[in-house]
């Protein structure tokens, strides 16, 4: 028997009844569907999940739309870096009870979220933020989700000399505190942009996902559907990307999902204190800080950016609890 | 002893087995001890074992619990860890098992050598499809696009008396029943038409008319692949009404060896084998 053997023809199976002579008429009354199918279906059932997914997407529609994306103009008529004079006191202009109640015509007005002491459109502004700390924050996930996953199933599955290298490795980076060391580094490389900002972040917090994964890793090599993977001759690749990271699947979206909304909240700790995204460009962490002063006078300054990051915050952690519970094959299947 | 093959080849791509599969000794196991160094000291799982499994035939190795029955088949796959102990050689196809590198060994593993589990929802991966798996069996040997190995797959699933083979490929492991497990484990273990497969008490997780049931299907798929088969169990019953030869172990030793009805009427060994006393059934072959 050599490996060259391939099926001479494609034919469906002769169907063959539990006993003999006996025709099973239809052993399957109502339509199974597939894991595809069932996954969406979780996940579109989940309602916090779905409020999540509406909320973030109108954020991120809201915020590439209105400003447009780099040289891609937006709808919005006001740059988030024009200045002009001051309306109303830079009072925000958003004005949502209906006309019949306090007879003012307007809705959404020159400013809908105010101005800054220096006229520039609050809107326009908080747009910007939104999308520099969205983009720091989704990057910030997709690198620790990264680089956990790899180092953790490496050190799990491989352990030995190489395991304990990556772990002890790990355990540095753990011991470096976050906020130090990320305004160090980003004081120094700070002119370098959000992109160096958002890897600065992702290469300092992969460590948890990492000691995760490893503890799943090491429970799940042990099970005899890997031994049976290994009896049927797979390697260790096959094992790791086939049988062990499909089983993770949850725990790397629910990590990664938490962690990217702790990067909003880390994004915001650092612009907060000087060291984040700085002037000219904009964050809603540096929105905040810049106009932390300004809470007595005018409190919208603080409450735009501060809705926003809450918005952003919340909507992703739900969207990760949905997918955990959509992506879990042992909950019932659903039939139509 | 080759016994007749209990069936003809189904329809695809069994037709195109040779006809005929090699002759004599297929593996061949000398001297194997297998020890796990621990903190009092090497134990000894399995001492100064040497057996033959000729080709076609069943041998079925008997023993109770920790005599190293697994143990043995385990350091003949390759699969215990990396601080087993394992001196002797085992001998397939010209090369020994226990010398040549991991990736010859794992390209013999499933391909020319295959082994089923005892337990068939734990040996399964619970978040792909029975298909998947088996076609991932085939997929590990082979160049074949995943539509030809899912064609395979429903090939062996209806061979191992699974109705509604093609539909089944979509199910998942926790929607078969544990006889319907085990058949789509002996499906993921012939696919590849092994030359031999090892199946460590393959019907213990499951109830009495399902085991009869699943090793018939197990005999009978092994004949139309050609395959020879080491049969682990503890069941004497079993032992006495398939195999060819029989290798009883006791305490890591081979304490008996031979013909069926050598080792069943007369018996060499002072050594009770542990499992035939205390068993309520009678140790004494059963027909067919």
């Amino acid at each position: 028997m050599t490996a060259e053997a391939t099926p001479t023809a494609a034919e469906e199976p002769t169907l063959v009844g539990p006993l003999p002579g006996v025709e099973v008429e239809r052993e399957f009354t109502v339509k199974a569907r597939t894991q595809g199918e069932l996954v969406r279906r979780r996940f579109f059932r989940h309602r916090a999940a779905m409020i999540g997914l509406v909320v973030l997407l109108g954020v991120i529609l809201l915020s590439v739309t209105s400003i447009g994306i780099g040289p891609v103009p937006g709808w919005w008529n006001q740059d988030y870096l024009a200045t002009g004079s001051s309306v109303d006191g830079g009072r925000p202009t958003l004005d949502l009870t209906p006309e019949v109640v306090d007879g003012q015509r307007e809705f959404i007005g020159p400013h809908p979220f105010g101005q800054e002491n220096t006229g520039r459109d609050y809107f326009a502004m908080t747009m910007r933020g939104t999308q520099q700390s969205l983009f720091i924050a989704f990057s910030v996930g997709l690198i620790s989700v990264l680089l956990g996953t790899l180092v953790g199933a490496i050190a799990g599955y491989f352990g030995g000399l190489l395991g304990n290298v990556l772990m002890r490795i790990t355990d540095l980076v753990i011991t470096l505190p976050l906020i130090v060391v990320a305004s160090v580094v980003s004081f120094r490389f700070g002119g370098a942009g959000v992109g160096a900002l958002a890897l600065v972040l992702g290469l300092l917090v992969w460590t948890q996902l990492a000691r995760l994964m490893r503890g799943e890793v090491l429970s799940l090599r042990e099970k005899e559907f890997v031994e049976a993977a290994r009896a049927m001759g797979a390697g260790p690749w096959r094992i790791i990307g086939r049988h062990i990271l499909p089983n993770v699947v949850g725990t790397i979206l629910v990590s990664g999902t938490l962690w990217t909304s702790s990067a909003i909240l880390l994004e915001t700790a650092l612009s907060f204190l000087g060291v984040g995204v700085r002037a000219p460009d904009i964050s809603l962490g540096s929105l905040i800080s810049d106009y932390q002063a300004a809470f007595q006078t005018r409190p919208w300054l603080f409450w735009w950016p501060g809705l926003f990051i809450i918005l952003i915050a919340l909507s992703i952690n739900f969207i990760g609890d949905g997918l955990r519970d959509a992506f879990d094959p042992r909950q019932n299947r659903v039939r139509a | 002893m080759i016994r007749p093959a209990g069936r003809t080849a189904v329809d695809g791509y069994i037709d195109d087995l040779p006809a005929t599969r090699p002759e004599g000794v297929v593996l061949s196991v000398r001297n194997l001890t297998v020890g796990f160094p621990t903190d009092d000291g090497m134990v000894q799982a399995v001492r100064d074992v040497s057996y033959d499994v000729s080709a076609g035939e069943i041998l079925g190795i008997v023993g109770e619990s920790g005599s190293g029955k697994s143990v043995s088949s385990l350091a003949v796959m390759g699969l215990l860890p990396k601080s087993a102990r394992i001196t002797g050689s085992a001998t397939y196809g010209g090369a020994d098992l226990l010398r040549i590198s991991q990736a010859a060994r794992r390209s013999l593993r499933g391909r020319k050598i295959a082994m089923i589990f005892q337990d068939p929802l734990s040996s399964m991966n619970p978040v792909h499809t029975v298909g998947a798996q088996i076609a991932e069996a085939v997929r590990s040997h082979e160049a074949v696009s995943q539509k030809v190995a899912l064609e395979r797959a429903a090939e062996m699933l209806d061979l191992c008396g699974i109705p509604q083979a093609t539909r089944r490929l979509k199910s998942y492991p926790h929607e078969f029943s544990g006889g319907m497990r085990q058949r789509a484990m002996i499906a993921m273990a012939i696919v590849n038409r092994p030359e031999l497969i090892i199946a460590d008490e393959p019907t213990t997780a499951l109830d009495v008319t399902i085991q009869a049931q699943v090793l018939e299907k197990l005999f009978e798929v092994k004949d139309t692949v050609g395959a020879a088969l080491v049969l682990i169990t503890h069941d004497l019953g079993v032992v006495a009404g398939s195999a060819d030869r029989v290798l009883v172990m006791y305490a890591g030793r081979a304490v008996e060896k031979g013909g069926v009805d050598e080792v069943f009427y007369r018996p060499r060994s002072r050594t009770p084998p542990g499992c035939s006393d205390p068993s309520p059934r009678s140790a004494l072959p059963v027909s067919g």
